[in-house]
């Protein structure tokens, strides 16, 4: 059967319940954040550019800022049918693009932006006491992922040719 | 949420013409270090939606090396050069003198890589400096080899803070001799950087 494709750009949230499959090509630092309600097979997908931690940032109606993703995802799941307290979560994403074998001059700057983006969906995913099921995170390779949320299953395509489930 | 910029025809000319000479004076930078004719199609310059960049770099499955800058002064931004696979390949043969079938991304190989980087990226904007009359500074470039649509992701999470647009501004370029080899030139200025951008070359809204 052919699944119908829902495309997550960056920025974006994306919801889908049934034989669906969402897919986002090319996270980078991006992290995709899935949140699935295995019983009612219902899905949402974020694909979320920065951490947004800062206070001083409105909330945003996509998904570019974790916090905002987050809620905006939630609640409209819910208005789906879905149950909060039985939605999980699954991360991808949030790699290093630049790494360190290829640029070893460059200072240390901290953390980047890749892991700033995990810690800041895993406190909010925390906050709303949202179980982290499976996370394929970090590294350095770009990640392509797909999400299915007839059966809640990740597949991811790294840069480099593997291919992982989670 | 800060006020997102709009781009009429006269500012997209003169930002156009600006990539145009810009392009020149880089491309003549390394024609001279790859002892090549180096062409380039006309630049393009457009207010897109961030979420929309990623499939304007590069298709879903494409690896390319990125050399990537920030530039600061009174107008900040980024630069990004992107060599497909194929691309990089032709290139490794120029620099090394030996013909593969594999990209081998040696310390050698990548500085190489980061110097034309540099080159490019430095011939451009000292036209900038020179038409929008400031004193711009480069910063050493980073490397990175991946899918294009992930390699451009930090440098939207530098431009994608406060604006759901961004302006990008994109060259083609390739060797005369050698089709198969092209690149693409970026520059994506902060957001806060477009007005001053747009003032200085003359042509600010209102």
């Amino acid at each position: 059967m052919k699944l119908k494709t829902i495309q997550v750009r960056v920025g974006e949230w994306k919801l889908g319940e049934g034989a669906v499959r969402f897919r986002s090509y090319g996270l980078g630092s991006c992290v995709a954040l899935v949140l699935w309600e295995p019983g009612k097979k219902i899905g949402g997908m974020a694909h979320i550019l920065l951490p947004g931690t800062n206070s001083q940032i409105p909330p945003h109606p996509g998904a570019k800022f974790a916090p905002s993703a987050v809620k905006n995802l939630v609640n409209e799941m819910k208005k789906m049918g879905a149950h909060p307290q039985k939605l999980v979560a699954k991360l991808v994403g949030g790699a290093n693009m630049f790494p360190k074998k290829f640029n070893p001059e460059q200072e240390f700057m901290g953390k980047n932006i890749g892991e700033r983006n995990l810690l800041a969906v895993r406190k909010s995913l925390n906050e709303l006491k949202i179980p982290i099921l499976a996370e394929e995170v970090g590294g350095e390779k770009g990640r392509t992922i797909e999400f299915y949320p007839q059966t809640g299953k990740v597949l991811i395509y790294k840069s480099n040719g593997e291919v992982k489930e989670i | 949420m800060a006020e997102e910029f709009i781009l009429n025809k006269i500012q997209r000319d003169a930002l156009q013409e600006l990539c145009n000479i810009g392009m020149g004076h880089a491309t003549t930078a390394l024609a001279r270090l790859l002892n090549q004719t180096i062409l380039f199609d006309v630049p393009r310059v457009q207010r897109i939606k961030i979420s929309r960049v990623p499939a304007m770099v590069g298709g879903k499955d494409e690896m390319v090396v990125g050399i990537y800058m920030r530039f600061q002064g009174p107008v900040q931004g980024n630069i990004l050069i992107m060599f497909p696979r194929q691309s990089v390949l032709v290139l490794q043969e120029i620099i090394t003198g030996e013909k593969k079938t594999e990209i081998i991304l040696n310390e050698y190989f990548t500085s190489m890589l980061k110097e034309i980087g540099n080159i490019l990226a430095g011939s451009y904007l000292s036209v900038m400096e020179t038409l929008l009359g400031m004193r711009l500074i480069q910063s050493v470039p980073l490397f990175a080899f991946d899918l294009a649509r992930a390699v451009i992701d930090p440098i939207l999470a530098q431009v994608g803070e406060e604006k759901d647009y961004t302006l990008l501004t994109e060259a083609v370029f390739h060797l005369k001799d050698s089709p198969q080899l092209t690149g693409k030139f970026f520059l994506i200025p902060d957001p806060k950087s477009v007005r001053l951008m747009l003032e200085s070359v003359g042509l600010a809204e209102n």
